[in-house]
């Protein structure tokens, strides 16, 4: 496959009239055709900065950015209109305009002085638009889509571009789940199928460790490249983004809170039921082990929501989840005035 | 599908997007679209024909009404030069009327284009010459010259200078003009809430005027009350040798923005979008700017501050043509503008009509009743405006 976009010792940041303020430097990069990058890094670890400089938004501070072999710098602005398209965070909400309308806007680089659209480019739009399964929202004012159909017009429009290399600042910031999901994948999908290099920016971490061919992880004034196992593997995502509060965990690539209780639960059963009931459990600051010994047991039957729970010589059973929240919850806020028995160190004075 | 093998798709790194792009390409849905995009265009065709049917009848309604009425065949008669040329009515029509209703069609399409523009710019659908302080601007320049001058003022706004103190006039106004819309756009590039850039130029306008009021405090009564009238607003302030400024500047302006129609699309969606999609953004501002000054400052300098016909023209227009797509839009706000400045010219003609000939209505405040409402109906609806805020 080959490389669509490059840097060379590239430097991002700022300019000001006296002084550098770099946000990323020694980024030697690559994106080849075919392939989804996703960008991430927590707030102000440079990532708009990044794209915004591979689109030449900004200039770089030193080192280049090269585009199907072109150093950017060379490319006249229709050039690199041809070669490369955004897709922005901001809403780009025209009203009076049908979506395709906008996704006929990205054939400007193409147009003859008129703003004339051929048939070739009305060939092309109508590619654009299949490609993001919108063919059907085609003719209705952009106003009176929802944000997730807007961002696929969106991407349409910088298809009609037809450009090597898409970058996209966080285009999943404002839809909902579903949308995100389904955005990420189609996405992916554009990647293998119309041999285009993407990078993407995202807030989406789980679903970018899912779905990224490569990741691009930037923390401090650093960028690590690699495919997402690696980087899990080398440790490089939890250094990215855990924190004192927030905890990594490798093998189910989820995040989760620190509870800084030392309560343990062992829950005992199995099915759907048994994992949603350790959830409750986990969100009301208990945490799920495997070991007895000073930990509370609980006990849930297979498919069904009753539950029995033991907590030293206690008992309790129940039905539902809501019931086993409110007395998860009172027995964790009981915890420092309760009884001495319940208290690890009384479990293990009594064995 | 013969015409997918356009000379782009020859290039290397297009050959698979080509093969692909002709797999899913079937005759039924092409046709389905084309018949769809055809809907939507002729409904703008004749939309902008018939503003141009009524932009023709107001045109001779124009000539023919006013304190002494002249019947619409002989107003045909005497532009097509059959009349005998002999006639009071011809006078009155040839010296008086056609310079008057021509540059209503031109002040109109002038303020029309230049809200248009602005509108497009800052991407905010208050905008026009009046609001971004271009107006207020332009009034200083005219200021300046008229009230300093020393030169004995006659007719409606300009000094007995001749066509030379006339082009002076002119001058200073664009050059107020520009003045206000370069202080607007820069103080626009540091604030990002549209409210803000029109506050911005609000409070320029504010500070022009108080320089104006500090000139006209210093002026004799004389001069005072042609500054006065002058504020009032009147299309008939262009005589022949006037006209020789004043329509070539108007048309110039109107065929900036006729030829940038597509660039004025890209900026629909916001500078950074255009400038990806390959538009010079930077040269792109500057013409607009300059294009909107020429239009502004002239129309402001031979008709006075004229108000609400820059913001409620474009809206209009969005409205009937039901598109925020500047090919309709560019078209139908010249023929609009031209529609509505007529109209109002005529309006303000009603107390010369009535028993008494009481004189006329200002002209400002003709325009100020028809664009009030347009600018409240536009903060109602904003949602199905063509910006959102």
């Amino acid at each position: 496959m080959s490389v669509a976009v490059q840097t060379l010792d590239l430097a991002v940041g700022y300019k000001s009239r006296n002084s550098h303020s770099v946000v990323l430097d020694e980024l030697n990069l690559s994106a080849r055709a075919g392939e989804m990058v996703c960008l991430l890094g927590t707030n102000g670890t440079g990532k708009s900065t990044l794209l915004r400089t591979l689109a030449r938004i900004q200039p770089a501070l030193s080192g280049s950015v090269t585009i199907d072999g072109t150093d950017v710098r060379q490319l006249s602005q229709m050039e690199l209109a041809r070669r490369v398209g955004i897709v922005l965070t901001e809403r780009a909400t025209v009203g009076a305009l049908t979506a395709r309308r906008i996704v006929e806007l990205g054939r400007y680089p193409y147009w003859d002085w008129s703003g004339r659209m051929t048939q070739a480019d009305h060939d092309v739009v109508d590619w654009a638009i299949e490609s993001v399964g919108a063919g059907h929202l085609a003719s209705r004012d952009s106003m009176s889509l929802s944000d997730g159909e807007r961002q696929r017009f969106m991407i349409a429009r910088a298809l009609a571009q037809e450009p090597s290399i898409l970058l996209l600042d966080e285009p999943t910031a404002f839809l909902d789940v579903p949308s995100r999901v389904e955005l990420m994948g189609l996405l992916r999908r554009l990647a293998r199928d119309e041999q285009l290099a993407i990078v993407v920016s995202t807030h989406d971490l789980e679903l970018a460790l899912r779905m990224a061919d490569t990741l691009w992880l930037a923390a401090g004034n650093k960028l690590t490249a690699g495919i997402p196992e690696d980087l899990i593997l080398a440790g490089n995502v939890a250094e990215a983004f855990q924190t004192e509060s927030i905890r990594f965990h490798p093998e189910e690539r989820t995040f989760s809170l620190v509870t800084d209780t030392r309560r343990y639960a062992v829950v005992r059963g199995d099915g759907l039921n048994a994992v949603l009931a350790a959830a409750v459990l986990e969100r009301e600051g208990f945490q799920i082990g495997t070991h007895t010994t000073d930990a509370l047991t609980l006990a849930v039957e297979r498919g069904s929501t009753s539950w029995e729970l033991t907590t030293g010589r206690t008992h309790h059973s129940g039905t539902g989840f809501a019931t086993l929240a409110e007395l998860a919850r009172t027995l964790i806020t009981a915890q420092p005035h309760g009884d001495e028995t319940n208290s690890p160190r009384a479990d293990n004075l009594r064995n | 599908m013969s015409s997918c093998g356009t000379s782009r798709f020859l290039g290397n790194r297009n050959v698979v997007k080509a093969v692909h792009r002709l797999a899913i390409h079937r005759p039924s849905h092409r046709s389905r679209s084309v018949a769809k995009r055809w809907n939507g265009r002729s409904r703008q065709s004749i939309v902008i024909l018939s503003m141009a049917f009524v932009l023709v009848a107001m045109f001779l309604l124009s000539l023919a009404v006013s304190s002494v009425w002249v019947p619409l065949n002989q107003v045909l008669a005497i532009l097509t030069g059959t009349d005998s040329g002999q006639s009071a009515a011809h006078t009155v029509i040839n010296e008086v009327r056609l310079p008057r209703s021509l540059t209503a069609i031109l002040a109109g399409a002038a303020l029309g284009i230049a809200g248009l523009q602005m509108q497009t710019l800052f991407r905010n659908p208050l905008a026009d010459p009046y609001a971004l302080g271009i107006a207020s601007g332009a009034s200083l320049g005219v200021a300046l010259v008229l009230l300093t001058s020393g030169a004995i003022v006659s007719g409606v706004f300009a000094s007995s200078l001749g066509l030379a103190g006339d082009a002076a006039v002119t001058a200073a106004s664009i050059a107020g003009a520009a003045l206000a819309i370069t202080v607007v756009l820069a103080l626009s590039n540091r604030v990002e809430n549209p409210a803000t850039v029109l506050i911005l130029g609000l409070m320029f306008g504010y500070s022009a005027q108080a320089f104006v009021t500090v000139l006209v405090a210093g002026t004799d009564p004389d001069k005072l009350q042609r500054w006065v009238a002058w504020g009032f607003g009147s299309f008939s302030g262009v005589n022949w040798p006037r006209m020789t400024i004043f329509a070539p500047l108007v048309l110039v302006g109107l065929a900036l923005s006729a030829v940038t129609t597509k660039q004025l699309n890209a900026l629909l969606l916001g500078e950074n979008y255009a400038s990806s999609m390959g538009l010079n953004v930077r040269r792109m501002r500057l013409l607009t700017m300059a294009g909107a000054s020429v239009l502004g400052g002239v129309a402001t300098a031979f008709c006075g501050p004229i108000a609400f016909l820059g913001i409620a023209i474009p809206h209009m227009c969005r409205g009937l043509l039901g598109t925020s797509d500047h090919r309709a839009l560019v078209p139908g706000t010249i023929l609009m503008g031209g529609i509505v400045a007529l109209t109002a010219q005529i309006v303000s003609l009603i107390p010369s009509l009535l028993p008494g000939n009481s004189g006329v209505f200002p002209l400002n405040a003709v325009t100020s009743l028809i664009g009030a409402p347009v600018v409240v109906i536009v903060l109602l609806r904003n949602r199905r405006g063509a910006f959102t805020a």
